[in-house]
């Protein structure tokens, strides 16, 4: 995610989208160039995941308006 | 039907069907117990107040310590008992502690909002596996917050919005659905876990109040209700999106272990790399059993053989145009020959003189010499000048 303007997929939706990629090559009905594609595409998204994971850290905060 | 003469049974049968039309199933009954004696591990009592009297039964040693003179509620089906020929209370459970008008209040508003279909299975909205922000309403004090905390950041680190409110206590109620009305007013929160650490009943109400239970019903984020002890189930339990027994099993719920993501990632890759392996592996196969098939194989062969017989044919043509032009120089030279022998000059070499008269006429008759005639003589080297001295015909048919 180098350009910051670019909006990043969230963790869930990553996830998600990786097991439709699996599931759609596990088909086997795409052609080979299409195989390799989704192959890089879904490879990508691991990667990504797995960013996120070893990133990932607790923010706390305080809900400040007044609930009282 | 009354005319004939019924047996008992028919009688009790149709009393029978008459109670379960009636439908009086997961009822809750208050009253007295009198009579009370436990059999084999059985519990019969009856269940009074000042007009009636219903007999119970409970398939339980005496576990709440049931005595003639308490009052209770229970909650039970009735049927008949055909054999004895009398209906009872088949008792499911039995309240003795926290009852009276907040027990009541309860059960009414359990049953109201039910109908309402607050609690229904449709409303219930989906938890997101992975939240990117979660919003707990609960006591900023106690361990309870800080547990769910541990947990959260244990298993998987998320991002923690807190919304600190009383959880007992006169009007805590107000702030508790004010939290969730504020939280839904935000755009970043996708999950709230509304939590209470143990308490007694009375300690619990905040959570069976009417507003509450709607404020959480009318919340786009979904809910996640852990109140109390795991065996306590207040009304913003049965109206949440979830239920968990206790504030930690809600943190669990909340979010997923981290290692569990990161085996599922692993298992992940293995199946993509399995894939593309597999197709590759396909194509290969494909491309041997081309390369298998005969004119692969014997490719050299078969291009060998085809450049001997081209090599054979560039031969054979060699040969037939060297014949060939060995043929046309023979017939030329035959025809050289030929043309030599009838070429004057030949005539010539032979000894032969070849006579011309004026114009280059050549006198082949004596017919054509005039005497006095200037005639020319070419011999094979050279020529001269004469003149037709005298001339004398032949006879041709002598010859």
């Amino acid at each position: 995610m180098h350009c910051e303007g670019e909006k990043e997929i969230g963790f869930e939706e990553a996830l998600k989208k990786l097991e439709e990629i699996i599931e759609e090559l596990e088909k086997g009905e795409l052609p080979l160039e299409e195989t390799i594609s989704k192959f890089e595409e879904g490879i990508k998204l691991c990667k990504l995941c797995r960013e996120k994971i070893q990133k990932a850290e607790m923010k706390i905060e305080k809900l400040m308006e007044d609930i009282k | 039907m009354l005319r004939k003469i019924l047996r008992v049974r028919e009688v009790v049968s149709f009393i029978r069907d008459a109670i379960e039309n009636a439908n009086l199933n997961d009822i809750w009954v208050e009253g007295e117990i009198s009579n009370f004696k436990e059999v084999v591990g059985i519990s019969y009592f009856d269940l009074k107040d000042e007009e009636a009297l219903l007999r119970c039964v409970h398939f339980s040693p005496n576990k709440e310590n049931l005595k003639n003179g308490m009052k209770v509620i229970v909650k039970g089906d009735i049927g008949i008992y055909e054999k004895k020929g009398y209906y009872q209370l088949y008792v499911k459970e039995v309240k003795t502690h926290g009852i009276g008008e907040l027990f009541i209040k309860f059960i009414e508003l359990k049953e109201k909002l039910k109908k309402e279909g607050l609690f229904d299975e449709k409303f219930k909205k989906e938890i997101p596996k992975i939240p990117s922000k979660i919003a707990i309403v609960t006591s900023p004090d106690g361990a309870v917050l800080h547990d769910m905390l541990n947990i959260i950041s244990r298993r998987f680190p998320t991002n923690i919005l807190i919304a600190p409110v009383r959880v007992q206590g006169e009007g805590c109620e107000e702030e508790i659905v004010n939290a969730i009305n504020e939280l839904n007013k935000r755009k970043d929160i996708d999950l709230i876990i509304l939590a209470r650490g143990g308490g007694s009943w009375e300690d619990l109400q905040a959570f069976n109040e009417e507003k509450v239970a709607r404020a959480i019903f009318n919340s786009h984020i979904p809910i996640i209700s852990a109140v109390g002890h795991e065996t306590d189930f207040t009304i913003a339990d049965f109206v949440a999106d979830k239920r968990a027994s206790t504030p930690s099993a809600a943190a669990e719920m909340a979010v997923p272990n981290r290692e569990e993501i990161i085996s599922l990632l692993h298992v992940f890759e293995k199946r993509l790399v399995k894939v593309v392996e597999e197709k590759i592996n396909l194509y290969g196969r494909i491309i041997e059993g081309v390369m298998k098939r005969k004119t692969f194989l014997h490719a050299d062969e078969l291009i060998l053989g085809k450049i001997e017989d081209l090599e054979y044919k560039i031969e054979r043509m060699e040969e037939l145009s060297k014949r060939y032009i060995e043929n046309m120089k023979n017939t030329i030279n035959i025809r050289f020959e030929i043309l030599n022998a009838m070429s004057p000059y030949n005539i010539l070499n032979r000894g032969y003189s070849i006579c011309f008269k004026k114009g280059n006429k050549v006198v082949s008759s004596v017919d054509d010499i005039y005497i006095g005639e200037e005639l020319r003589i070419v011999v094979k080297d050279g020529d001269a000048k004469c003149i037709a001295k005298e001339k004398k015909k032949l006879d041709l048919k002598k010859h």
